[in-house]
């Protein structure tokens, strides 16, 4: 009896083993590009080629994060990266919500062909409207500023926004609004202390997705950013490896690079670490059409 | 599957918004129940129609003219027919840039859609720590192309790259990734792997969880060991969600996703080895200023991208499984 109960034992503990050492291994393929930059990151120039790779930097160089911000008005970038998410975030979180809620709650001729009109535009290549875009943005004067980054959201937000929060609204039932309805709310009321109460969960994935979005553009501000003053991060990061020696091949074990590599994720790392169960959430809503 | 406000038929005595009229069953002033709803409707939605038409449609239709022209920015554009399509399909480049493209759907994407069903099916056991091993799949995910790009050329560097050097110590002669034509496009697919991976298991997973105990419980009463459970009840479940994935997949491939990654690592090169058909577009459009033929590359690609659409779909009637269908 206590033998078979001390086998099973062993055996669950090595299966759980198994188990945790597969998950690991498959976990380091996620995690290794991040490791290795921090380490490279903090090296020295001299010790960046060295052959074997070493992990551990010695010495440890923590200026070559001060130095990213000389190289390049880095600190500006972060600024404009700011300013663009947070215009685009109001956009997308304020007018979204509200057209959402235009599709959820009401009924008009249209609506659901609309709808799927909208759905449609998430299917569409961003480089087909890209270019007729650009030459709109061109005519207004607007190339080389940071409004086409942020204008666009003023009018609806971004479809994927526009949906998440159209399923979590048609998720939730009908009475409270009737019972404001009731008493006299106009629809508007209803939206600001029925709704949106109710709806922290989704506005927190909403702003999550709407932020990473922005923060992450490469194609947009590559486009619409010309002067240095204007960059954000993402194309400040590839003005940092033009810095370090210009080209594609060239000096891709620059360490400063790979500062303002770690740099630019931070935020990101930090915001989904905080926000991951809405973000993971937003993420599964979305799927489910 | 919508829910309707039902005040239609319910007590007749609403009171509405301004002023606190009482409103008989139907009428309040000139207009009925059912078109003030409309109207405020239309109103709330207005901003995106607004938005559709100046950034979608607009420019949508801005393209397909342009792509008639002649157009450089400097001067006004000159019509010049199909002179741009004519040019741009005969181009070399064209179907390098098709061939890369599709070369690279055809392996990233059963690639994707496998390799992130495995993590899913990973991350579906009951382990401590679960929920840790599924914030480290979906990181990667959540951090710019730009540096995820960056950083997987330091590892793919292919004499003082990380994975090179692992690949010596087991005996192996490691290619020259980004140098090489061979093996740039691998490249690129090791990072696509890695960004998306995490994402798609997440979109799997919930997938995987919403599959009914029951049906799996019924399958081992009737004496299924694992491997049929699997054939029998989970793929055939997993169909839509296998189906949309790879679509979307598609689509991000061809639209935009391989850009950034292809821009920043090897430009295009090497010898145009990773020359997607997004830097086709871009690199005509914006680096060569010739907008006219940018927009019929782009247009044909639309094109493309939905005749693909439409076949995918219509072809997907035959082996996707709807738990509605019976």
């Amino acid at each position: 009896m206590t033998r078979t109960n001390v086998t099973n034992l062993i055996r669950t503990s090595i299966s759980r083993l198994l188990k945790h050492g597969l998950m690991l291994f498959v976990s380091a393929f996620f995690m290794v590009p991040f490791l290795w930059t921090i380490s490279l990151s903090l090296k020295a120039a001299g010790q960046l080629l060295q052959y074997p790779p070493q992990w551990i930097p010695d010495p440890i160089q923590w200026t070559n994060y001060l130095r990213v911000f000389e190289v390049l008005p880095f600190a500006q970038f972060y600024g404009n990266t700011l300013l663009v998410s947070a215009l685009v975030l109001a956009g997308d979180l304020i007018v979204g919500s509200m057209v959402a809620y235009g599709f959820a709650r009401f009924r008009f001729p249209g609506r659901d062909t609309l709808f799927l009109m909208l759905i449609s535009v998430l299917m569409l290549p961003a480089i087909v409207v890209l270019v007729p875009e650009f030459i709109l943005m061109k005519l207004v004067g607007w190339l080389d500023s940071m409004r086409p980054l942020w204008v666009p959201h003023l009018f609806g937000g971004s479809p994927v926004i526009v949906f998440l929060f159209r399923q979590y609204f048609l998720s939730i039932p009908m009475d409270l609004d009737e019972a404001a309805r009731i008493d006299g709310a106009g629809p508007l009321r209803i939206f600001w202390q029925v709704l949106v109460p109710m709806s922290k969960p989704v506005f927190i994935s909403a702003a999550i997705f709407s932020w990473m979005g922005v923060w992450n553009d490469f194609l947009r501000p590559l486009v619409y950013l010309r002067r240095k003053e204007l960059f954000t991060l993402a194309i400040g990061l590839k003005a940092l490896r033009d810095a370090g020696g210009g080209g594609v091949a060239s000096k891709p074990m620059d360490d400063l690079l790979m500062a303002g590599a770690m740099l630019s994720m931070i935020p990101a790392l930090l915001i989904f670490i905080a926000g991951q169960r809405y973000f993971i959430k937003g993420m599964e809503l979305q799927f489910y059409k | 599957m919508t829910l309707q406000p039902d005040d239609l038929e319910r007590a007749p005595t609403h009171s509405h918004g301004s002023g606190g009229e009482k409103l008989s069953r139907v009428r309040l002033g000139h207009y009925s129940l059912e078109k003030r709803e409309a109207l405020v409707g239309y109103c709330l939605i207005l901003p995106w129609i607004l938005g559709f038409i100046i950034f979608t449609l607009g420019p949508l239709l801005g393209s397909l003219w342009l792509s008639f022209q002649r157009y450089g920015l400097l001067s006004a554009p000159t019509p010049v027919g199909i002179d741009n399509y004519v040019t741009g399909v005969t181009s070399k480049l064209f179907s390098k840039s098709l061939q890369v493209t599709a070369t690279f759907c055809l392996a990233a994407v059963p690639m994707g859609v496998i390799g992130s069903l495995f993590c899913a099916i990973l991350l579906n056991q009951r382990l401590r720590g679960i929920l840790i091993y599924r914030t480290l799949f979906f990181i990667p995910s959540v951090v710019s192309s730009v540096a995820g790009t960056l950083m997987w050329t330091s590892i793919l560097h292919n004499r003082f790259g990380l994975l090179n050097y692992w690949l010596r110590l087991v005996g192996l002669s490691p290619p020259n990734w980004f140098a090489s034509t061979a093996w740039a496009l691998p490249a690129l697919l090791i990072i696509a792997m890695w960004t998306v991976g995490g994402p798609n298991a997440i979109i799997f997973l919930g997938a995987l969880q919403s599959i009914p105990q029951e049906f799996y419980e019924a399958a081992r009463i009737d004496g299924a060991n694992r491997l049929s459970a699997w054939r029998h009840i989970t793929i055939p479940l997993l169909t839509p969600t296998i189906f949309f994935m790879t679509i979307m997949s598609i689509i991000w491939v061809f639209a935009q996703g391989s850009f950034t990654m292809a821009y920043l690592a090897t430009g295009g090169g090497p010898n145009y080895a990773t020359y997607f058909y997004s830097l086709l577009v871009y690199e005509n459009a914006f680096r060569f200023s010739k907008l006219g033929l940018g927009s019929a590359y782009a247009w044909i690609l639309f094109v493309l991208l939905i005749g693909l659409t439409f076949a995918y779909f219509r072809l997907g009637k035959y082996w996707v499984y709807y738990a509605s269908d019976k």
